[in-house]
Protein backbone atom coordinates (compact mmCIF):
# COMPACT_ATOMS: atom_id res chain seq x y z
CA UNK A 1 0.00 0.00 0.00
CA UNK A 2 1.46 3.36 -1.01
CA UNK A 3 0.74 6.34 1.19
CA UNK A 4 0.09 9.68 -0.43
CA UNK A 5 1.59 12.41 1.82
CA UNK A 6 -1.22 14.86 1.06
CA UNK A 7 -3.81 12.25 1.90
CA UNK A 8 -1.99 11.45 5.16
CA UNK A 9 -1.86 15.13 6.17
CA UNK A 10 -5.53 15.49 5.31
CA UNK A 11 -6.41 12.47 7.46
CA UNK A 12 -4.21 13.81 10.26
CA UNK A 13 -5.92 17.21 10.27
CA UNK A 14 -9.34 15.56 10.24
CA UNK A 15 -8.19 13.29 13.07
CA UNK A 16 -7.06 16.24 15.18
CA UNK A 17 -10.37 18.02 14.62
CA UNK A 18 -12.29 14.86 15.55
CA UNK A 19 -10.04 14.30 18.59
CA UNK A 20 -10.66 17.82 19.86
CA UNK A 21 -14.40 17.20 19.75
CA UNK A 22 -13.95 13.91 21.62
CA UNK A 23 -11.85 15.82 24.12
CA UNK A 24 -14.71 18.26 24.82
CA UNK A 25 -16.87 15.33 25.86
CA UNK A 26 -14.14 13.54 27.81
CA UNK A 27 -13.17 16.69 29.70
CA UNK A 28 -16.79 17.31 30.68
CA UNK A 29 -17.10 13.73 31.86
CA UNK A 30 -13.88 14.13 33.81
CA UNK A 31 -15.14 17.33 35.46
CA UNK A 32 -18.37 15.68 36.60
CA UNK A 33 -16.56 12.56 37.79
CA UNK A 34 -14.01 14.64 39.67
CA UNK A 35 -16.60 16.65 41.58
CA UNK A 36 -19.43 14.12 41.98
CA UNK A 37 -17.68 10.74 41.60
CA UNK A 38 -20.28 9.61 39.08
CA UNK A 39 -20.15 8.85 35.36
CA UNK A 40 -22.82 10.72 33.45
CA UNK A 41 -23.95 8.16 30.89
CA UNK A 42 -26.32 10.74 29.40
CA UNK A 43 -23.34 12.89 28.39
CA UNK A 44 -23.43 11.74 24.76
CA UNK A 45 -27.08 12.77 24.60
CA UNK A 46 -26.14 16.29 25.71
CA UNK A 47 -23.94 16.38 22.62
CA UNK A 48 -26.85 15.10 20.51
CA UNK A 49 -29.11 17.81 21.96
CA UNK A 50 -26.41 20.38 21.16
CA UNK A 51 -26.37 19.20 17.56
CA UNK A 52 -30.18 19.36 17.34
CA UNK A 53 -30.16 22.82 18.94
CA UNK A 54 -27.70 23.95 16.26
CA UNK A 55 -29.91 22.38 13.56
CA UNK A 56 -33.00 24.20 14.87
CA UNK A 57 -31.41 27.59 15.55
CA UNK A 58 -29.45 27.93 12.30
CA UNK A 59 -32.54 28.51 10.11
CA UNK A 60 -33.73 31.16 12.62
CA UNK A 61 -30.42 33.04 12.43
CA UNK A 62 -30.40 32.88 8.62
CA UNK A 63 -27.66 30.19 8.75
CA UNK A 64 -25.37 32.51 10.73
CA UNK A 65 -22.91 30.17 12.46
CA UNK A 66 -21.77 32.06 15.56
CA UNK A 67 -25.14 33.15 17.04
CA UNK A 68 -26.46 29.62 16.50
CA UNK A 69 -23.36 28.16 18.20
CA UNK A 70 -23.78 30.47 21.20
CA UNK A 71 -27.50 29.70 21.46
CA UNK A 72 -26.86 25.94 21.29
CA UNK A 73 -24.22 26.12 24.03
CA UNK A 74 -26.51 28.17 26.28
CA UNK A 75 -29.43 25.81 25.65
CA UNK A 76 -27.38 22.76 26.65
CA UNK A 77 -26.04 24.53 29.74
CA UNK A 78 -29.67 25.06 30.72
CA UNK A 79 -30.38 21.38 30.09
CA UNK A 80 -27.35 20.52 32.27
CA UNK A 81 -28.66 22.77 35.03
CA UNK A 82 -32.09 21.09 34.87
CA UNK A 83 -30.57 17.59 34.85
CA UNK A 84 -28.56 18.47 37.95
CA UNK A 85 -31.39 20.15 39.85
CA UNK A 86 -33.98 17.48 39.04
CA UNK A 87 -31.91 14.28 39.15
CA UNK A 88 -28.25 14.46 40.08
CA UNK A 89 -28.73 16.64 43.17
CA UNK A 90 -30.41 13.65 44.82
CA UNK A 91 -27.33 11.44 44.48
CA UNK A 92 -24.83 11.01 47.28
CA UNK A 93 -21.18 10.37 46.46
CA UNK A 94 -21.44 6.75 47.64
CA UNK A 95 -24.32 5.99 45.23
CA UNK A 96 -22.31 5.09 42.14
CA UNK A 97 -24.62 2.24 41.08
CA UNK A 98 -27.70 4.45 41.41
CA UNK A 99 -25.97 7.13 39.34
CA UNK A 100 -25.40 4.62 36.52
CA UNK A 101 -29.08 3.66 36.46
CA UNK A 102 -30.27 7.26 36.57
CA UNK A 103 -27.95 8.63 33.90
CA UNK A 104 -28.29 5.58 31.64
CA UNK A 105 -32.07 5.82 31.99
CA UNK A 106 -31.95 9.51 31.16
CA UNK A 107 -29.83 8.74 28.09
CA UNK A 108 -32.39 6.23 26.77
CA UNK A 109 -35.32 8.57 27.51
CA UNK A 110 -33.65 11.47 25.70
CA UNK A 111 -32.84 9.37 22.63
CA UNK A 112 -36.39 8.08 22.32
CA UNK A 113 -38.02 11.41 23.06
CA UNK A 114 -35.98 13.00 20.27
CA UNK A 115 -36.84 10.13 17.94
CA UNK A 116 -40.55 10.43 18.82
CA UNK A 117 -40.69 14.16 18.20
CA UNK A 118 -38.19 14.56 15.37
CA UNK A 119 -37.90 11.04 13.82
CA UNK A 120 -34.71 9.07 13.35
CA UNK A 121 -34.15 10.45 9.85
CA UNK A 122 -30.61 11.86 9.70
CA UNK A 123 -30.47 15.63 9.24
CA UNK A 124 -27.95 17.50 7.15
CA UNK A 125 -27.13 20.83 8.78
CA UNK A 126 -26.10 23.73 6.58
CA UNK A 127 -24.39 26.93 7.73
CA UNK A 128 -23.27 30.20 6.18
CA UNK A 129 -19.96 28.47 5.42
CA UNK A 130 -21.55 25.61 3.46
CA UNK A 131 -18.73 23.39 2.21
CA UNK A 132 -16.30 26.29 1.85
CA UNK A 133 -12.91 25.73 3.32
CA UNK A 134 -9.24 26.62 3.41
CA UNK A 135 -6.85 25.21 0.88
CA UNK A 136 -3.16 24.92 1.57
CA UNK A 137 -1.57 23.42 -1.53
CA UNK A 138 -3.56 20.35 -2.29
CA UNK A 139 -4.84 20.02 1.27
CA UNK A 140 -8.37 21.18 1.91
CA UNK A 141 -10.26 21.48 5.14
CA UNK A 142 -13.75 22.95 5.57
CA UNK A 143 -14.32 26.09 7.63
CA UNK A 144 -16.74 24.26 9.87
CA UNK A 145 -13.95 21.85 10.86
CA UNK A 146 -11.42 24.66 11.32
CA UNK A 147 -13.85 26.66 13.45
CA UNK A 148 -14.94 23.60 15.42
CA UNK A 149 -11.31 22.77 16.24
CA UNK A 150 -10.52 26.41 17.03
CA UNK A 151 -13.55 26.73 19.31
CA UNK A 152 -12.54 23.54 21.12
CA UNK A 153 -9.00 24.86 21.64
CA UNK A 154 -10.39 28.19 22.89
CA UNK A 155 -12.70 26.29 25.27
CA UNK A 156 -9.76 24.30 26.66
CA UNK A 157 -7.72 27.46 27.15
CA UNK A 158 -10.66 29.10 28.91
CA UNK A 159 -11.24 26.03 31.05
CA UNK A 160 -7.55 25.94 32.01
CA UNK A 161 -7.66 29.58 33.11
CA UNK A 162 -10.87 29.05 35.08
CA UNK A 163 -9.64 25.92 36.86
CA UNK A 164 -6.21 27.35 37.56
CA UNK A 165 -6.84 30.96 38.44
CA UNK A 166 -10.38 31.41 39.76
CA UNK A 167 -11.93 30.31 43.07
CA UNK A 168 -14.90 29.06 40.99
CA UNK A 169 -12.62 26.59 39.19
CA UNK A 170 -10.25 25.86 42.07
CA UNK A 171 -13.25 24.76 44.14
CA UNK A 172 -13.90 22.01 41.55
CA UNK A 173 -10.30 20.82 41.76
CA UNK A 174 -10.46 21.08 45.54
CA UNK A 175 -13.48 18.78 45.83
CA UNK A 176 -11.91 16.34 43.38
CA UNK A 177 -8.75 16.20 45.53
CA UNK A 178 -10.17 16.07 49.04
CA UNK A 179 -13.86 16.33 49.81
CA UNK A 180 -13.34 16.69 53.55
CA UNK A 181 -10.75 19.45 53.13
CA UNK A 182 -13.23 21.20 50.83
CA UNK A 183 -15.77 21.24 53.66
CA UNK A 184 -13.04 22.42 56.01
CA UNK A 185 -12.51 25.58 53.96
CA UNK A 186 -16.23 26.20 53.56
CA UNK A 187 -16.87 24.99 50.01
CA UNK A 188 -20.50 24.12 49.31
CA UNK A 189 -20.35 20.77 47.46
CA UNK A 190 -23.77 21.05 45.81
CA UNK A 191 -23.09 24.48 44.37
CA UNK A 192 -19.75 23.33 42.98
CA UNK A 193 -21.30 20.11 41.61
CA UNK A 194 -24.01 22.13 39.84
CA UNK A 195 -21.36 24.45 38.39
CA UNK A 196 -19.35 21.47 37.14
CA UNK A 197 -22.39 19.87 35.49
CA UNK A 198 -23.40 23.13 33.80
CA UNK A 199 -19.83 23.74 32.61
CA UNK A 200 -19.52 20.16 31.34
CA UNK A 201 -22.88 20.50 29.57
CA UNK A 202 -21.64 23.70 27.95
CA UNK A 203 -18.58 21.86 26.59
CA UNK A 204 -20.89 19.12 25.29
CA UNK A 205 -23.19 21.71 23.74
CA UNK A 206 -20.19 23.21 21.98
CA UNK A 207 -19.10 19.77 20.74
CA UNK A 208 -22.60 18.96 19.48
CA UNK A 209 -23.08 22.32 17.79
CA UNK A 210 -19.64 22.14 16.17
CA UNK A 211 -20.16 18.58 14.96
CA UNK A 212 -23.65 19.26 13.53
CA UNK A 213 -22.46 20.77 10.21
CA UNK A 214 -19.74 18.10 9.89
CA UNK A 215 -21.73 14.90 10.26
CA UNK A 216 -25.37 13.84 10.04
CA UNK A 217 -27.48 14.68 13.07
CA UNK A 218 -29.55 11.82 14.51
CA UNK A 219 -30.99 10.99 17.95
CA UNK A 220 -28.43 8.16 18.18
CA UNK A 221 -25.30 10.16 17.41
CA UNK A 222 -24.19 10.43 21.05
CA UNK A 223 -24.79 6.83 21.99
CA UNK A 224 -21.36 5.34 21.32
CA UNK A 225 -19.50 8.52 22.15
CA UNK A 226 -20.07 8.06 25.88
CA UNK A 227 -18.22 4.74 25.84
CA UNK A 228 -15.31 6.24 23.93
CA UNK A 229 -15.26 9.24 26.23
CA UNK A 230 -15.40 7.03 29.33
CA UNK A 231 -12.42 5.03 28.07
CA UNK A 232 -10.58 8.26 27.25
CA UNK A 233 -11.09 9.55 30.77
CA UNK A 234 -9.48 6.37 32.15
CA UNK A 235 -6.71 6.23 29.53
CA UNK A 236 -5.93 9.89 30.21
CA UNK A 237 -5.50 9.09 33.93
CA UNK A 238 -8.78 9.40 35.84
CA UNK A 239 -9.20 13.06 36.74
CA UNK A 240 -6.27 14.27 34.63
CA UNK A 241 -7.71 16.83 32.21
CA UNK A 242 -4.66 17.38 29.94
CA UNK A 243 -4.31 13.57 29.92
CA UNK A 244 -7.90 13.18 28.70
CA UNK A 245 -7.31 15.80 25.97
CA UNK A 246 -4.11 14.07 24.79
CA UNK A 247 -5.83 10.66 24.77
CA UNK A 248 -8.79 12.11 22.84
CA UNK A 249 -6.58 13.63 20.15
CA UNK A 250 -4.71 10.32 19.91
CA UNK A 251 -8.02 8.50 19.45
CA UNK A 252 -9.20 10.98 16.82
CA UNK A 253 -5.98 10.46 14.86
CA UNK A 254 -6.12 6.66 15.07
CA UNK A 255 -9.77 6.66 14.06
CA UNK A 256 -9.11 8.94 11.11
CA UNK A 257 -6.10 6.93 9.91
CA UNK A 258 -7.91 3.59 10.23
CA UNK A 259 -10.93 5.01 8.40
CA UNK A 260 -8.67 6.42 5.70
CA UNK A 261 -6.53 3.38 5.04
CA UNK A 262 -8.87 0.47 5.75
CA UNK A 263 -12.49 -0.31 5.17
CA UNK A 264 -14.77 1.92 7.20
CA UNK A 265 -16.20 -1.15 8.98
CA UNK A 266 -12.87 -1.54 10.78
CA UNK A 267 -12.92 1.95 12.19
CA UNK A 268 -15.13 1.62 15.29
CA UNK A 269 -14.06 -1.93 16.14
CA UNK A 270 -10.35 -1.18 15.84
CA UNK A 271 -10.67 1.90 18.03
CA UNK A 272 -12.21 -0.11 20.86
CA UNK A 273 -9.64 -2.94 20.42
CA UNK A 274 -6.84 -0.39 20.80
CA UNK A 275 -8.47 1.14 23.87
CA UNK A 276 -8.93 -2.29 25.50
CA UNK A 277 -5.27 -3.16 24.80
CA UNK A 278 -4.10 0.15 26.30
CA UNK A 279 -6.21 -0.45 29.41
CA UNK A 280 -4.79 -3.98 29.75
CA UNK A 281 -1.23 -2.69 29.49
CA UNK A 282 -1.76 0.44 31.61
CA UNK A 283 -4.85 -0.09 33.81
CA UNK A 284 -4.38 3.32 35.44
CA UNK A 285 -4.08 5.09 32.10
CA UNK A 286 -1.17 6.69 30.30
CA UNK A 287 -0.84 9.77 32.49
CA UNK A 288 -0.68 10.60 36.18
CA UNK A 289 -3.98 9.92 37.87
CA UNK A 290 -6.23 12.02 40.05
CA UNK A 291 -6.79 15.40 41.57
CA UNK A 292 -8.31 17.05 38.49
CA UNK A 293 -4.83 18.08 37.46
CA UNK A 294 -4.66 20.96 35.02
CA UNK A 295 -0.95 20.96 34.32
CA UNK B 1 -15.33 34.41 84.46
CA UNK B 2 -15.86 35.11 80.75
CA UNK B 3 -18.84 33.91 78.73
CA UNK B 4 -18.41 30.36 77.37
CA UNK B 5 -17.38 30.29 73.70
CA UNK B 6 -19.13 26.98 73.12
CA UNK B 7 -21.95 25.28 74.98
CA UNK B 8 -23.09 21.76 74.16
CA UNK B 9 -26.48 20.79 75.56
CA UNK B 10 -27.45 17.11 75.53
CA UNK B 11 -25.86 16.52 72.13
CA UNK B 12 -26.60 13.16 70.52
CA UNK B 13 -24.84 12.68 67.19
CA UNK B 14 -23.57 10.00 64.83
CA UNK B 15 -23.71 8.70 61.27
CA UNK B 16 -26.70 7.41 59.33
CA UNK B 17 -29.12 5.96 61.88
CA UNK B 18 -26.46 5.19 64.48
CA UNK B 19 -25.93 7.63 67.34
CA UNK B 20 -22.37 7.48 68.69
CA UNK B 21 -22.21 10.51 70.97
CA UNK B 22 -25.09 10.45 73.48
CA UNK B 23 -26.51 13.19 75.62
CA UNK B 24 -23.21 15.06 75.81
CA UNK B 25 -23.17 18.40 77.63
CA UNK B 26 -20.17 20.64 78.22
CA UNK B 27 -19.00 24.23 77.88
CA UNK B 28 -15.67 25.75 76.82
CA UNK B 29 -14.39 29.07 78.16
CA UNK B 30 -13.34 31.60 75.55
CA UNK B 31 -9.58 31.55 74.86
CA UNK B 32 -9.04 28.21 76.59
CA UNK B 33 -7.47 24.99 75.31
CA UNK B 34 -9.48 21.88 76.13
CA UNK B 35 -8.38 18.32 75.43
CA UNK B 36 -11.03 15.73 74.64
CA UNK B 37 -9.86 12.35 75.92
CA UNK B 38 -11.32 8.91 75.25
CA UNK B 39 -10.52 5.47 73.95
CA UNK B 40 -10.89 4.36 70.34
CA UNK B 41 -14.52 4.59 69.28
CA UNK B 42 -15.50 6.71 72.29
CA UNK B 43 -16.97 9.31 69.93
CA UNK B 44 -14.35 12.08 70.12
CA UNK B 45 -14.11 12.73 66.36
CA UNK B 46 -17.88 12.32 66.06
CA UNK B 47 -18.37 15.09 68.60
CA UNK B 48 -16.00 17.44 66.74
CA UNK B 49 -17.82 16.71 63.47
CA UNK B 50 -21.16 17.38 65.13
CA UNK B 51 -19.91 20.78 66.33
CA UNK B 52 -18.76 21.62 62.76
CA UNK B 53 -21.86 20.08 61.18
CA UNK B 54 -20.44 17.33 58.96
CA UNK B 55 -22.38 14.45 60.47
CA UNK B 56 -25.87 13.85 61.80
CA UNK B 57 -27.10 15.58 64.94
CA UNK B 58 -29.98 13.56 66.35
CA UNK B 59 -30.85 15.93 69.19
CA UNK B 60 -29.42 18.58 71.47
CA UNK B 61 -28.24 22.13 71.07
CA UNK B 62 -24.92 23.69 70.11
CA UNK B 63 -24.48 27.31 71.21
CA UNK B 64 -21.55 29.29 69.81
CA UNK B 65 -21.08 32.72 71.38
CA UNK B 66 -24.64 32.35 72.64
CA UNK B 67 -26.21 31.58 69.24
CA UNK B 68 -27.67 28.20 68.31
CA UNK B 69 -25.70 26.87 65.32
CA UNK B 70 -26.81 23.25 65.19
CA UNK B 71 -29.04 23.79 62.16
CA UNK B 72 -26.42 25.65 60.12
CA UNK B 73 -24.38 23.94 57.38
CA UNK B 74 -20.58 23.75 57.91
CA UNK B 75 -19.79 26.75 55.68
CA UNK B 76 -22.12 28.96 57.70
CA UNK B 77 -20.52 27.78 60.95
CA UNK B 78 -17.11 28.57 59.46
CA UNK B 79 -18.27 32.06 58.52
CA UNK B 80 -19.41 32.57 62.13
CA UNK B 81 -15.99 31.56 63.44
CA UNK B 82 -16.01 27.79 63.95
CA UNK B 83 -12.91 26.24 62.33
CA UNK B 84 -12.32 22.50 62.04
CA UNK B 85 -9.17 20.62 61.04
CA UNK B 86 -10.21 16.97 60.59
CA UNK B 87 -8.08 13.93 61.29
CA UNK B 88 -5.62 12.71 58.66
CA UNK B 89 -4.26 14.69 55.77
CA UNK B 90 -6.82 17.35 55.04
CA UNK B 91 -5.41 19.54 52.28
CA UNK B 92 -5.44 19.61 48.49
CA UNK B 93 -2.43 17.44 47.64
CA UNK B 94 -2.16 18.32 43.93
CA UNK B 95 -2.30 22.07 44.62
CA UNK B 96 0.63 24.22 45.68
CA UNK B 97 0.89 25.69 49.18
CA UNK B 98 -0.11 29.04 47.66
CA UNK B 99 -3.24 27.53 46.09
CA UNK B 100 -4.14 25.72 49.32
CA UNK B 101 -3.98 29.02 51.19
CA UNK B 102 -6.08 30.65 48.48
CA UNK B 103 -8.68 27.92 49.04
CA UNK B 104 -8.52 28.62 52.77
CA UNK B 105 -9.82 32.10 51.87
CA UNK B 106 -12.84 30.60 50.10
CA UNK B 107 -15.45 32.12 52.42
CA UNK B 108 -13.71 35.52 52.57
CA UNK B 109 -14.34 38.41 50.16
CA UNK B 110 -11.67 38.60 47.44
CA UNK B 111 -10.47 42.01 48.65
CA UNK B 112 -9.07 40.59 51.90
CA UNK B 113 -7.40 37.43 50.53
CA UNK B 114 -3.91 38.91 50.23
CA UNK B 115 -3.98 40.47 53.71
CA UNK B 116 -5.21 37.22 55.26
CA UNK B 117 -2.51 35.19 53.51
CA UNK B 118 0.19 37.72 54.55
CA UNK B 119 -0.95 37.47 58.16
CA UNK B 120 -0.86 33.68 58.18
CA UNK B 121 2.47 33.37 56.37
CA UNK B 122 3.99 35.79 58.90
CA UNK B 123 2.82 33.46 61.66
CA UNK B 124 4.00 30.35 59.79
CA UNK B 125 7.11 31.37 57.78
CA UNK B 126 7.61 27.77 56.57
CA UNK B 127 4.66 28.29 54.23
CA UNK B 128 6.44 31.09 52.35
CA UNK B 129 9.51 28.91 51.90
CA UNK B 130 7.40 26.10 50.38
CA UNK B 131 5.15 28.47 48.41
CA UNK B 132 5.18 26.56 45.11
CA UNK B 133 5.52 23.05 46.56
CA UNK B 134 2.52 20.76 46.10
CA UNK B 135 0.93 20.10 49.49
CA UNK B 136 1.18 16.35 48.90
CA UNK B 137 4.97 16.68 48.78
CA UNK B 138 5.28 18.40 52.19
CA UNK B 139 6.29 16.41 55.28
CA UNK B 140 3.52 15.28 57.64
CA UNK B 141 4.28 18.06 60.12
CA UNK B 142 4.38 20.70 57.37
CA UNK B 143 1.05 19.50 56.06
CA UNK B 144 -0.46 19.75 59.54
CA UNK B 145 0.81 23.32 59.90
CA UNK B 146 -0.58 24.13 56.43
CA UNK B 147 -3.99 22.74 57.39
CA UNK B 148 -4.13 24.79 60.58
CA UNK B 149 -3.04 27.85 58.61
CA UNK B 150 -5.80 27.25 56.02
CA UNK B 151 -8.39 27.43 58.79
CA UNK B 152 -6.65 30.31 60.61
CA UNK B 153 -7.09 32.44 57.45
CA UNK B 154 -10.71 33.07 58.42
CA UNK B 155 -9.66 34.02 61.99
CA UNK B 156 -11.93 31.53 63.76
CA UNK B 157 -12.89 32.14 67.38
CA UNK B 158 -13.16 28.38 67.95
CA UNK B 159 -10.68 25.87 66.52
CA UNK B 160 -11.52 22.16 66.54
CA UNK B 161 -8.44 19.99 66.02
CA UNK B 162 -8.74 16.25 65.45
CA UNK B 163 -5.49 14.39 66.11
CA UNK B 164 -3.13 17.10 64.86
CA UNK B 165 0.02 15.20 65.88
CA UNK B 166 -1.03 11.84 64.41
CA UNK B 167 1.87 10.14 62.64
CA UNK B 168 4.38 12.90 63.41
CA UNK B 169 7.85 12.54 64.92
CA UNK B 170 8.21 13.62 68.59
CA UNK B 171 10.00 16.78 67.42
CA UNK B 172 7.19 17.66 65.01
CA UNK B 173 4.58 16.86 67.66
CA UNK B 174 6.26 19.43 69.90
CA UNK B 175 6.14 21.98 67.05
CA UNK B 176 2.44 21.32 66.50
CA UNK B 177 1.64 21.70 70.23
CA UNK B 178 3.66 24.93 70.34
CA UNK B 179 1.65 26.17 67.34
CA UNK B 180 -1.62 25.35 69.09
CA UNK B 181 -0.45 27.30 72.15
CA UNK B 182 0.46 30.28 69.98
CA UNK B 183 -2.97 30.19 68.32
CA UNK B 184 -4.75 30.02 71.71
CA UNK B 185 -2.62 32.90 72.97
CA UNK B 186 -4.32 35.12 70.37
CA UNK B 187 -7.69 34.48 72.07
CA UNK B 188 -8.87 31.51 70.00
CA UNK B 189 -10.72 28.78 71.91
CA UNK B 190 -9.27 25.37 71.07
CA UNK B 191 -10.88 21.95 71.45
CA UNK B 192 -8.36 19.25 70.66
CA UNK B 193 -8.63 15.50 70.26
CA UNK B 194 -5.16 14.00 70.56
CA UNK B 195 -3.63 10.52 70.68
CA UNK B 196 -0.71 12.06 72.57
CA UNK B 197 -2.87 12.72 75.64
CA UNK B 198 0.14 13.52 77.79
CA UNK B 199 1.38 16.25 75.44
CA UNK B 200 -2.08 17.70 74.88
CA UNK B 201 -2.92 17.88 78.58
CA UNK B 202 0.29 19.77 79.26
CA UNK B 203 -0.79 22.63 77.00
CA UNK B 204 -4.47 22.51 78.00
CA UNK B 205 -6.49 24.45 80.52
CA UNK B 206 -9.30 21.93 80.73
CA UNK B 207 -10.13 18.35 79.80
CA UNK B 208 -13.23 16.39 78.90
CA UNK B 209 -13.17 12.61 79.15
CA UNK B 210 -15.53 10.52 77.02
CA UNK B 211 -16.48 6.91 77.41
CA UNK B 212 -18.84 5.11 75.04
CA UNK B 213 -20.14 8.38 73.67
CA UNK B 214 -20.93 9.97 77.02
CA UNK B 215 -19.16 12.51 79.19
CA UNK B 216 -17.30 10.58 81.86
CA UNK B 217 -15.31 13.34 83.57
CA UNK B 218 -14.49 17.01 83.15
CA UNK B 219 -12.27 19.43 84.97
CA UNK B 220 -9.04 21.42 84.85
CA UNK B 221 -6.30 19.65 82.83
CA UNK B 222 -4.04 19.51 85.90
CA UNK B 223 -6.72 17.73 87.90
CA UNK B 224 -7.67 15.29 85.14
CA UNK B 225 -4.08 14.31 84.39
CA UNK B 226 -3.43 13.43 88.02
CA UNK B 227 -6.62 11.39 88.36
CA UNK B 228 -5.55 7.79 88.93
CA UNK B 229 -8.18 6.39 86.55
CA UNK B 230 -7.05 8.66 83.73
CA UNK B 231 -3.38 7.97 84.40
CA UNK B 232 -4.00 4.25 84.24
CA UNK B 233 -6.24 4.33 81.17
CA UNK B 234 -4.54 6.95 78.99
CA UNK B 235 -1.21 8.06 80.40
CA UNK B 236 0.52 4.88 81.44
CA UNK B 237 2.45 6.30 84.37
CA UNK B 238 3.92 9.60 85.43
CA UNK B 239 3.48 12.74 83.41
CA UNK B 240 6.61 14.60 82.48
CA UNK B 241 7.04 17.87 80.66
CA UNK B 242 7.61 16.46 77.14
CA UNK B 243 5.75 18.93 75.02
CA UNK B 244 5.40 22.62 74.55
Amino acid sequence: MTVDATYLVQLTLNGIALGLLYALIAVGLSLIFGVMEIINFAHGELLMLGAFAMAFVLPVTGLLYWPALAAAILAIMLVGWAVYEVLLVRLRTDEFERSILITLGLSIILIHLMQYFFTATPRLVDTQYGFNGVEIGSIRITWTRVIGAGAALAAFAGLYLVLRYTQFGRAMRAIAQNREAALMVGIRPRVVARNAVVLAAGLCGLAGAAIAPIQLVTPYMGQFLIFKAFALVIIGGLGNIPGAIAAAIGLGLIESWIGGFFEIAWQEGAVFVIMIVVLFLRPDGLFKKGGMRVG
Amino acid sequence: MTEPALVLKSVTAGYGDVPIVRDFSASLQAGSITTLIGGNGAGKSTLLRAIYGTNRLFSGQILFKGDAIERLPPWERLKRGVGFVPQGRCNFPAMSVAENLKMGCYTLPGSVHDAAIDRVTSAFPMLSQKWRTEAGNLSGGEQQILEMAMVMLVEPALLLLDEPSLGLSPKMQGDVFATVQRIAATGVTVLIVEQNVRGALLISDGALVMEQGRLFMEGPAQQVRTDPRIRQAYLGGNIQQTAA
